[in-house]
């Protein structure tokens, strides 16, 4: 069994949605948006051990642009053209609209949710569920630039 | 020579044999780029492979035949294709992936048993999702409380099998049970009102063991369980769920969604639970368990409005039906002295209601309004009650700098109203004057984030009971979390509670004894102080051990206990001389594996004890260990998931009438363990599941009911005083007494159901 922690790795750049333009009328790079939720237990997981895999990490950061989003961010973002907005569901509970935008699979948003979009923003995958490690790897030797 | 040729023939038998046998190999590969970690699978070969950094997999020693070859990745489209496999030639297959969006399947996805609570709490809080319930599904979320590790749904009536919730070794009226943060079960309704919440209106049950925070009320001392109702967009747009068992009780859950326009969900759900067969297995000659009819409606209305902001409407309606007594009981002998029977009509309606005022500033309102009707009879003796309870609260969240403040401001209207003499008036018992209370108040709560790794929260509410004055609960909450891995959580305050002994106490209820109330009865104060650690350890593909500890003291200057003990007649309520004390130590174990596998398990010490006069005495029913656990075990690719549940309590003591009462002074160690199969096809809607509960057949003493036979009491005999004298017929000088009760009284037995889910 291996519970082992990660050794010292490069650091993971992220970008905002709101950031996404001005990088890529300098780079075009497709984007890679991962969905998550602060009390998301998979999430948690995916962040501990496939955000610090070196080779990731070194895919990440020279091949996409990283968009890390909390579903339940409250601030409006514009994105494409468009506003999105916090949308309160319940007490002490909602969810943002570019997260169901992006994310919703059959009618339901899960958490974490893998998201490829080409460097014009088109959706090229989605996967909503736990990916371990050699399977985001992967996918990102298939979807990089 | 003879080797050369024993070799030479082992080579050309060898070349014989395996040259029959082909290799399909290939790559898999989507835009042309090949895929590492694709899976290919050959169907009625039962053999697959993954694919390697070309992308290329390969199958060898496959037979001549024709086969079906899977090549899948996540998040793509499988692809078949139909090859043979010719005698002597091997075989290569390329397979292009074209992307789906793809949803990992409801085992992997909603399959979290207990997410992580919310990080930005210091008040540690446990979130269980509906799918650690189905572990072990009951038709009630007061049964599948004995799954959580702290929690003991007990039963206080034999005949009635009313109930409360025990949190850490506090009785049920400590306990608050909330809807969508909205105190709204209480009172009346802890003892019916848990069931009948319909399972599909779940999204997640929040508990919290302890004092929570001065957001809910000062009375929660034991602890809180919150329900929360579903989002419409993690709700199924159909589900129906039925389950039966050998004891041929049905349990249906329907649940569904519909949309108007684009702005408006619908969320209803429907509960109907029909148990009719009565079943005598102790031979006492009373039912084992209450027959119980009930069925009950829930809506929900979700509007969004401009800006995000929330509105939302929802209802609830119950009735139930339930009786239990001996055996030839009918309804003709409600409230009659020839056949004993407990038969009680509950009808309850609720309405919520969340509203976000549309300012800049985020305020928001919250009502709810319920009525709760009982019209029940206990052998001959009737009970009419009636009670309301409205609430309303406004609260204000704002954040300044680092400060996420909370103020609001609350009304609690409880209107309680029986046909007893606790709701007549003072001077003339024939007055009828119900029970009213206002209990306005208001709370701060700052929630300051000192940097990433130190979280303070200090609350202060303040109430004023119309009866007790005012009151002050401060609560401060410590949260310390170096990374992720680890959260450390001190949480202190103060609780006050008002006792309600009619809606409350049942025994006081059934008039099986006599009750005194020897002064008038102070409130309980209490002060608490809770530590709490978490540990969590993250591996890859999806590997988790998490481990959770916490310890607890609490601190009443006084307790209102019923004493059953001085006179087996009489119940005496009275202020504590002296001081209540419960503490303890719990420790949970989360655990997933990759292979799917997932563990829960949790063990308590309690000790709960008053002190008066230097004596300190345990209170009855209160159990010093408990445990519980939970494995859920996927059978590789069939499809077929086995669960195993359980728990297990150490000994309590026990109402006995007196000394000489035959049925044991204190209850031994006692389990219930229960074992479920459920299969399901991956992206199919249909689930079926089944299996046995209470696998050991622990039931408590056949003789629990006191004097089943004479439930009228018409054979004992009073002396002077009012004492039971012993006599023939009665030689332990008891009389008839239902409330003995610790355990469930049903044996082993197997269930059926399934679960039918259109997302």
């Amino acid at each position: 069994m291996n519970f082992g922690y990660a050794d010292a790795q490069p650091k993971l750049n992220s970008v905002s949605f709101e950031e996404l333009e001005a990088f890529q009328t300098i780079e075009e790079r497709p984007v890679f948006v991962y969905l998550t939720a602060e009390w998301c237990k998979y999430c948690k997981n995916v962040e501990q051990t496939s955000f610090r895999d070196s080779e990731i990490v070194n895919l990440l950061n020279n091949e996409f642009y990283l968009v890390i989003f909390d579903i339940e961010t409250e601030e409006t973002i514009t994105f494409n053209g468009k506003e999105f907005r916090f949308k309160t569901t319940g007490l002490n509970t909602g969810v943002h609209e570019l997260a169901e935008e992006l994310g919703t699979i059959d009618g339901v948003l899960n958490t974490p949710t893998f998201v490829i979009l080409d460097a014009k923003h088109n959706s090229l995958f989605k996967y909503g569920g736990y990916m371990y490690s050699q399977q985001i790897k992967s996918l990102l030797m298939i979807s990089g630039k | 020579m003879h080797k050369i040729i024993i070799s030479v023939l082992v080579n050309l038998i060898a070349t014989s044999l395996f040259g029959q046998l082909s290799t399909i190999s290939g790559t898999i590969s989507h835009d042309s780029k090949p895929i590492e970690f694709a899976n290919i699978y050959l169907v009625e070969a039962e053999r697959g492979a993954i694919t390697n950094a070309n992308g290329s997999f390969f199958l060898e020693r496959i037979r001549p035949g024709n086969y079906t070859l899977r090549a899948s990745f996540v998040g793509f489209k499988p692809v078949e294709r139909k090859v043979e496999v010719v005698y002597g030639e091997d075989l290569t297959v390329n397979i292009e992936l074209e992307k789906q969006d793809v949803r990992g399947d409801e085992i992997v996805v909603t399959g979290t048993l207990k997410e992580i609570s919310r990080a930005k709490s210091p008040v540690p809080v446990e979130v269980f999702s509906p799918a650690y319930f189905k572990m072990n599904p009951t038709p009630s979320l007061y049964d599948a409380m004995q799954n959580v590790n702290g929690v003991r749904p007990q039963l206080n009536c034999s005949v009635c099998n009313t109930g409360d919730i025990h949190i850490n070794g506090l009785e049920g009226p400590y306990t608050m049970v909330l809807i969508d943060g909205m105190p709204i079960v209480s009172g009346l309704s802890t003892v019916y009102g848990l069931s009948g919440i319909p399972n599909s209106m779940i999204e997640r049950v929040e508990i919290v063991k302890g004092p929570a925070s001065t957001l809910y009320g000062s009375e929660a001392v034991g602890g809180l369980i919150n329900v929360i109702t579903k989002k419409p967009s993690s709700a199924p747009t159909f589900m129906v769920d039925g389950m039966t068992s050998n004891w041929m009780d049905l349990n249906l859950d329907l649940g569904g969604k519909f949309a108007i326009g684009k702005k408006v969900d619908v969320l209803t759900g429907v509960n109907v639970f029909n148990y009719t067969n009565p079943v005598d297995h102790n031979n006492d000659g009373f039912t084992d368990i209450t027959i119980q009819e009930r069925a009950s409606l829930f809506q929900k209305w979700s509007i969004q409005r401009e800006e995000g902001r929330l509105f939302t409407v929802a209802g609830r309606f119950l009735y139930e039906d339930r009786w239990g007594g001996e055996m030839d009981w009918t309804r003709q002998y409600r409230g009659g002295t020839e056949i004993y029977g407990e038969s009680i009509y509950t009808r309850r309606w609720e309405l919520i209601s969340n509203y976000q005022l549309p300012t800049t500033e985020k305020l928001l309102l919250s009502l709810s309004y319920n009525q709760h009707t009982q019209d029940s009879f206990y052998g001959d003796m009737g009970y009419l009650a009636d009670q309301r309870i409205g609430f309303a609260q406004l609260t204000w969240d704002t954040q300044i700098n680092n400060h996420s403040i909370m103020v609001g401001s609350a009304l609690r209207y409880t209107y309680y109203d029986d046909d007893t003499p606790a709701t007549a008036s003072s001077s003339d018992v024939n007055i009828n004057q119900p029970d009213e209370v206002w209990l306005p108040g208001i709370f701060v709560q700052n929630d300051i984030t000192l940097n990433e790794e130190n979280q303070l929260l200090l609350g202060m509410r303040y109430d004023h009971n119309s009866r007790h004055g005012n009151i002050f609960t401060p609560r401060l909450a410590y949260k310390w979390s170096p990374n992720v891995k680890n959260i450390f959580r001190f949480n202190a305050g103060t609780g006050f509670r008002v006792v309600n002994l009619f809606t409350e106490d049942h025994a006081v209820l059934t008039g099986a004894r006599e009750v005194i109330i020897e002064e008038e009865l102070e409130p309980e104060q209490s002060y608490n102080i809770n530590l709490n650690y978490e540990h969590k350890i993250f591996g890859d593909a999806g590997r988790y051990i998490g481990f959770d500890a916490s310890v607890w003291y609490t601190w009443f200057n006084n307790q209102i206990l019923p004493d059953y003990e001085t006179n087996s007649n009489q119940i005496i309520y009275a202020n504590l001389d002296g001081h209540g004390v419960t503490q303890g130590v719990s420790l949970n174990v989360d655990v997933e594996l990759p292979t799917g596998i997932k563990m829960m398990a949790g063990g308590s010490f309690i000790d709960v004890y008053t002190s008066e006069n230097d004596v300190r005495t345990r209170p009855l029913l209160s159990e010093r260990w408990t445990g519980t656990w939970a494995i859920g075990v996927p059978v590789g690719d069939t499809g077929l998931k086995i669960d195993y549940t359980g728990n297990v309590y150490g000994p309590m003591r026990l109402p006995v009438l007196n000394e000489m009462d035959p049925r044991p002074a204190e209850s031994g160690w006692w389990s219930l363990q229960n074992i479920q199969f459920t299969w399901q096809q991956p992206n199919s809607q249909l689930q079926v599941y089944g299996g046995v509960k209470n696998l050991l057949n622990f039931t408590p003493p056949a003789n629990s009911i006191a004097r089943s036979f004479d439930p009228f009491d018409e054979q004992v005999q009073f002396d002077g005083n009012g004492n039971v004298m012993a006599t023939p017929n009665n030689p332990h000088a008891l009389t008839f007494d239902p409330s003995y009760v610790f355990a469930p009284n049903q044996g082993i037995r197997g269930f059926l159901g399934i679960r039918y889910i259109i997302r």
